[in-house]
């Protein structure tokens, strides 16, 4: 039967109530709250979330209160990955091999200071599922420039007049370097392929990692409102292509929904409110250069 | 003797004795410990411990994780998230390595979990060092861990094992100090207590609090100005009580294996009129030095400092009160100030009686692996002897002009 | 260390607290609602069509279970507002379609096709409104007169059932139906579709008379002594003249009489050049008819096709047929053409200024005469009510019952809607004016406070119409509809066989599908899984929004596909 949302076709909500609670302290309009929901619905109560310093760190709320539900372990800044790889030997080795890990980590976490503790667990092909929110800066200190800053946006370390002038690394590419089993891209908008991923990675085992666009309205100079239709336009204008590796070879892109302009979603962001038109079509190009790269990947897997 | 202990004794017949260097007894003492996870990264010249570890746990025949990491930043943060998980964790590292690892110390220790790790001593770059001084341990004083150094294999082995029994009483971490190469690389013959006996002195690990989803908790979260002074606190109320703890342990291994250490070992101090104060192998070196002196009549005694966190005040006032000249050898330096045992020791005796109160004398020697021999002890003695008051600015000896 | 009712956990010192920071409990204690200055609501809209739909329908929700292919709850629900949907789902000119936000993206949904749709499977199951009320309270069973089984009438009477009262419904021709049943062609309304509809009608109770007729077999005073109330809803019974010389010539014929004989199965013989003189729905209808019997029809009328009253659809199924429509005509006289047939002479019009009813004033031009040769005329301009069956206090004007807005006439219990009452308009217009009447005649007999009846409150809806540029259209894709189509032309002026085809069910659900549903909860979901802050739950009856927590970012308003949520200042 058709439904009336396309971009939720057949969406079922995960069974069983609710674990995250409210009353977190959250930005309104946080791009992370919906995607933490919706992954503690999937993995259920018998899992464990480490979480190096980052937005959801702050989220998770002060001494002695927390919205998890479940345990969760704070960790340093630059060891999520270890912090979690020391959590999985510690239940492997107490008896509760059942319990999953979770590791839950900003972009900068990730993509900068986390990287390398990132790296080695991957390598280590760690029986945990990694997740990076990202939000493009590291919010949580106040909108800072991150590797996972794309080219044009301010923030205040890159600011008015001296915009970001370097790409966004990326991160898919890194991690199906390191052969993990499952590597996945997902976003709060099209929940239900970012439920199915979860589910996905659930049932798999080793090291598992889903890279989440999560829309920052705060850090975007974005109105809250605009959370989950800015999630829709990233993928809708392929600024983050849902696409999902196996083994770090077999890629496949999993949603192309119909395309929308670029502009449609820079105009919701005063980050990019600078960007020229020679800004837009380069942003354009770049789209254009890794949709290709990833259309590639993917029809050298078969999977176009 | 309570019946345990008789029966871990009368055990003890399997009790066997091995040659190994002061790595390898510290490896054994893990192993022995029947650590789950060990979680390390190589660097000389403590790689022997994780290496001996690796072969040991290669047939562990209890669940445990072996986990090679990149980093030791990384080797202590998976021995924090293990130990968080309710299991009993090691790790091993030196130097630069303890260095990397400093943030993670104090999330360690106020995580207040009881891992144990050993660190073999050595000089910090630049200008690449491999060879022993105390200045990598004790840049971590202030991080909430405690720190015992040792002196032989033997002590290496035991002290690692009564390491944990003290952490998981207290709920704080344990640092176990080693010299390079005088005691990791040099082999001596090494008593091994047998498994059960092990067993009969260090229970399974009964934590407080972890990671359970059966009772949920978050640890680590916001602490604010509201409630964070009354959490640290407790850790150096726990240090405190860590003291007495920690004597138990001693007496309680004594009972099974007949060797005890305690936090400060006196040696001839009795009548003394000066007492050198020494740490770790320098301290077997000045012993001699002290039998010599004595053999000519010399009123000089040894105090060994083994513990040096938490700071065993009353050991050391007893042990020193009424001393005319108390002479501490540092094998450490805090630039602009003074070696550092001599700081501490020096402020633990302050508030004895003025006529109680020794004449405090420092000297520091011994950087970068340079031998401190029975000459430059006998400098420190003679130098001692030969003034009514220590100089004021720091006084190196063992060192070239 | 102690948890307040609030979820606060306290501490009384340090030997109370724990010796690592970790938690004891949820963060539910924080109330995040004092951080919002604006809120959400749910509040359903309007849809446009609803708002123009004279019979009422709450068309949108009907189409949420056409789509689901609960068949019977959609019928059940249309059954609420309308009596006749086999009816209107033919002859209703479909106001409806026109404001359909669909129509930017694929074209307006099909509304009427999907009510015949609807009300032909309703007839075939046999399906009554429910509940029929056996145990007939409040109107406790009793019984009220209705004069006139057109729509108005019919409306009335299944209303007036509804509401617990035992009508009777009396007609003067021998069949029941009115204008449906002898004014509007087979090719639009077939009787049988019809006979099903006043079946269902008699399945919940109503009684019938028929062949009897007011001021002739009965009087208003002997009903109004036997009912408790009389509704009169007659309609129009009187055709008005062309006021020429020559109207009564033979070959001349009188439209709602040609109309009357060709659904009857009785027509004239009509053939030849065939003159209609009108341009209502009457005049195309009789031009369609004339064609069926073999005529070639022409349409002569006075203004241009802007403005032709007849329904445009009419006008462009006629043309398609091939009938001609010679505009700016008026008729002057008819004469009898030696050898046979009528000199129709008529004169050319120009448009002047606009008369009363706002359309353009038609102007003879001087010297313009000209004469047509037809076979046969039909008369076609119009019909009145002819008030000399009703007492001279009822009469207002020439051509209606005077009656007040709650449909009560000067005589007590006696109440009017319909064309007789001045309803001039459509069959839906005539289904509101019947559940108004019952309406009225319920709170006078059950002595209620009088209140107009509205439905979009008794939805819960706002008056507020739903506007496209407030929808998410994410969640809408570009989608063409199904256009209901029609037998071809040529075969079609051969027969009096239904012009319009049904829709088959998948075809209905695909077209429900397509409707927006505007500014109404279909309960989607989107404003629970988007709430960042898992303010928004699911109860029994849709969401209930904890503004303790709610921090009111708004994602849920954003998200919602059709504007069922909106902001309001936060108290």
């Amino acid at each position: 039967m058709r439904t009336d949302c396309p971009d939720r076709p057949h969406f079922r909500l995960p069974n069983g109530g609710e674990i995250v609670s409210r009353g977190h302290l959250a930005c309104p309009g946080c791009g992370i709250m919906p995607a933490i929901r919706f992954a503690m619905k999937v993995l259920g109560r018998r899992t464990v979330i480490v979480a190096p310093a980052c937005c959801y760190a702050v989220v998770d709320g002060p001494f002695p209160y927390s919205a998890a539900g479940v345990p969760f372990l704070h960790s340093a800044f630059e060891a999520a990955a270890s912090f979690a790889s020391g959590v999985r030997a510690g239940l492997d080795t107490t008896g509760v091999a059942d319990v999953t890990v979770l590791a839950w980590a900003g972009d900068g976490g990730t993509f900068d200071i986390g990287l390398q503790s990132l790296s080695a667990a991957a390598e280590r092909n760690e029986n945990m599922i990694y997740v990076c929110y990202d939000n493009e800066a590291y919010m949580n200190t106040g909108i800072q420039r991150s590797s996972a800053t794309p080219r044009g946006a301010w923030t205040t370390t890159t600011p008015k007049g001296a915009t970001k002038t370097e790409r966004k690394k990326d991160l898919g590419a890194i991690m199906a370097a390191h052969r993990v089993p499952y590597f996945a891209t997902a976003t709060i908008a099209y929940l239900e392929d970012l439920t199915r991923k979860f589910a996905k990675a659930r049932d798999l085992g080793g090291f598992r990692m889903l890279h989440l666009y999560a829309p920052c309205p705060t850090g975007w100079k974005a109105d809250a409102r605009h959370m989950v239709e800015l999630s829709r336009l990233a993928v809708r204008t392929r600024v983050f292509p849902l696409y999902e590796v196996h083994d770090g070879t077999r890629f496949e892109v999993t949603l192309d929904p119909e395309t929308a302009p670029l502009r449609d979603y820079l105009a919701l962001q005063g980050r990019f409110a600078e960007m020229g038109d020679a800004g837009v079509a380069a942003m354009e190009d770049e789209i254009r250069d890794r949709w290709e790269i990833l259309q590639r990947r993917a029809a050298s897997s078969g999977r176009a | 003797m309570t019946a345990p202990q008789a029966a871990a004794r009368e055990g003890s017949a399997a009790a066997s004795t091995r040659i190994l260097t002061g790595n390898q007894a510290a490896a054994y003492g893990a192993y022995l410990s029947q650590v789950q996870v060990v979680s390390a990264y190589p660097i000389t010249p403590q790689t022997t411990v994780i290496e001996t570890l690796a072969e040991l746990y290669r047939d562990a025949p209890w669940p445990s994780r072996f986990v090679n990491v990149e980093s030791e930043h990384s080797a202590m943060a998976a021995c924090i998230g293990a130990s968080m998980a309710g299991a009993r964790a090691f790790t091993a590292t030196s130097s630069q390595g303890l260095a990397l690892m400093h943030e993670l110390l104090h999330w360690a220790s106020a995580q207040r979990l009881p891992l144990v790790m050993v660190n073999v001593n050595r000089a910090l770059a630049p200008g690449w060092n491999i060879w022993t001084d105390q200045n990598d341990s004790l840049s971590q004083r202030d991080t909430g861990w405690m720190q015992l150094y040792c002196e032989s294999n033997q002590e290496a082995l035991d002290t690692v094992i009564q390491a944990y029994r003290v952490a998981e009483q207290v709920q704080i971490p344990i640092m176990v100090v080693l010299d390079a190469f005088v005691l990791s690389h040099t082999a001596e013959a090494v008593s091994l207590p047998s498994p059960e006996m092990v067993r009969a002195f260090l229970p399974p690990r009964d934590p407080p609090f972890r990671l359970d989803v059966e009772e949920p908790h978050a640890f680590g979260g916001l602490l604010t100005p509201d409630h964070y002074q009354e959490v640290r606190a407790k850790l150096h109320r726990g240090m405190e009580d860590a003291i007495p703890i920690w004597g138990e342990a001693e007496r309680s291994w004594e009972a099974f294996t007949g060797r005890a250490y305690d936090a400060v070992v006196p040696y001839r101090t009795e009548d003394a009129e000066m007492v050198l104060v020494a740490s770790a192998t320098v301290a077997s070196t000045a012993r001699d030095v002290i039998d010599a002196l004595r053999a000519r009549g010399k009123k000089v005694g040894l105090l060994r400092v083994r513990l040096f966190r938490p700071t065993p005040h009353d050991a050391l006032r007893l042990a020193l009160r009424g001393i005319p000249r108390v002479a501490v050898i540092d094998r450490n330096i805090s630039y602009g100030h003074h070696g550092i045992f001599f700081q501490e020791i020096k402020s633990a005796l302050y508030d004895l009686p003025a006529r109680e109160r020794p004449g405090m004398f420092g000297y520091v020697t011994g950087l970068g692996g340079r031998d401190v021999t029975r000459g430059v002890i006998l400098d420190a003695v003679g130098r001692t002897l030969s003034r009514d008051r220590a100089e004021p600015e720091t006084v190196w000896i063992g060192r070239k002009e | 260390m102690k948890t307040e009712p609030d979820g606060r956990v306290t501490f009384t010192g340090e030997a109370d607290l724990p010796p690592v920071a970790m938690s004891f409990a949820s963060t539910a204690y924080n109330k995040t609602g004092s951080w919002k200055y604006l809120e959400p609501y749910h509040q359903d809209l309007t849809p446009p069509c609803n708002s123009v739909c004279l019979a009422g329908n709450d068309i949108v929700n009907v189409m949420r279970r056409i789509e689901a292919g609960d068949l019977r709850e959609a019928a059940l629900l249309l059954l609420e507002t309308n009596p006749l949907p086999s009816v209107t789902g033919r002859v209703c000119p479909h106001p409806c379609e026109k404001p359909c936000n669909r129509k930017a993206m694929g074209g307006a949904v099909s509304i009427r096709a999907l009510e015949r749709f609807l009300g032909d499977w309703a007839a075939r199951e046999g399906v009554l409104p429910s509940p029929v009320p056996e145990a007939l309270a409040p109107g406790d069973g009793r019984s009220v007169a209705v004069v006139g089984s057109g729509p108005a009438g019919l409306s009335a009477a299944y209303f007036l059932r509804r509401a617990g009262f035992s009508p009777t419904v009396f007609e003067a021709a021998r069949e029941t139906g009115g204008l449906l049943r002898y004014g509007i062609p087979a090719y639009r309304l077939p009787n049988g579709v019809l006979d099903l509809e006043i079946q269902r009608l008699a399945g919940i109770g109503v009684r019938f008379e028929t062949g009897v007729r007011l001021g002739k077999d009965f009087y208003l005073h002997d009903l109004a002594t036997r009912h408790a109330a009389v509704v009169l809803a007659f309609g129009k019974n009187a055709t008005r003249g062309l006021g020429i010389p020559g109207e009564n010539l033979k070959g001349v014929w009188d439209g709602i009489d040609l109309l009357a004989r060709a659904k009857a199965g009785k027509p004239p013989a009509l053939g030849g050049e065939v003159a209609v003189i009108g341009g209502g729905n009457t005049a195309v209808d009789c031009a369609r008819t004339a064609l069926r019997l073999g005529g070639k029809a022409t349409i002569l009328y006075r203004r241009t096709r802007r403005e032709m009253p007849a329904f445009k659809e009419e006008i462009e199924e006629a043309i398609e047929e091939g009938i001609r429509i010679e505009y700016l005509a008026a008729p002057v006289s008819l004469s009898r053409r030696p050898g046979g047939g009528i000199d129709l002479r008529c004169v050319r019009m120009a448009l002047g200024e606009p008369d009363e009813s706002g359309r353009a004033r038609p102007v003879a031009v001087p010297g313009s005469e000209f004469t047509v040769a037809v076979d046969a005329v039909v008369k076609a301009l119009g019909e009145g009510v002819d008030l000399g069956i009703v007492p001279e206090n009822l009469r207002k004007g020439e051509w209606r019952v005077s009656c007040d807005e709650r449909r009560r006439t000067p005589v007590d219990n006696v109440f009017a809607c319909g064309d007789c009452a001045g309803d001039e308009g459509t069959v839906a217009d005539a289904i509101r004016a019947g559940r108004e009447a019952a309406h009225a005649v319920a709170s006078t007999l059950l002595d209620r406070p009088y209140a107009p009846p509205n439905l979009t409150r008794d939805r819960g809806a706002s008056a507020e119409v739903a506007k496209f540029k407030r929808f998410n259209r994410a969640y809408f894709r570009e989608e063409a509809g199904v256009s209901p189509s029609h037998r071809p032309a040529s075969e079609r002026r051969a027969d009096f066989r239904e012009v319009a085809l049904p829709l088959g069910e998948e075809e209905a659900r695909a077209e429900a599908a397509r409707c927006f549903k505007c500014g109404t909860c279909v309960r989607c979901d989107n404003c629970h899984v988007f709430c960042p802050d898992m303010a928004v739950t699911k109860t029994a009856r849709g969401y209930e929004i904890a503004y303790d927590y709610c921090k009111g970012c708004g994602v849920c308003v954003q998200e919602c596909p059709r504007a069922a949520i909106h902001l309001r200042r936060a108290p």
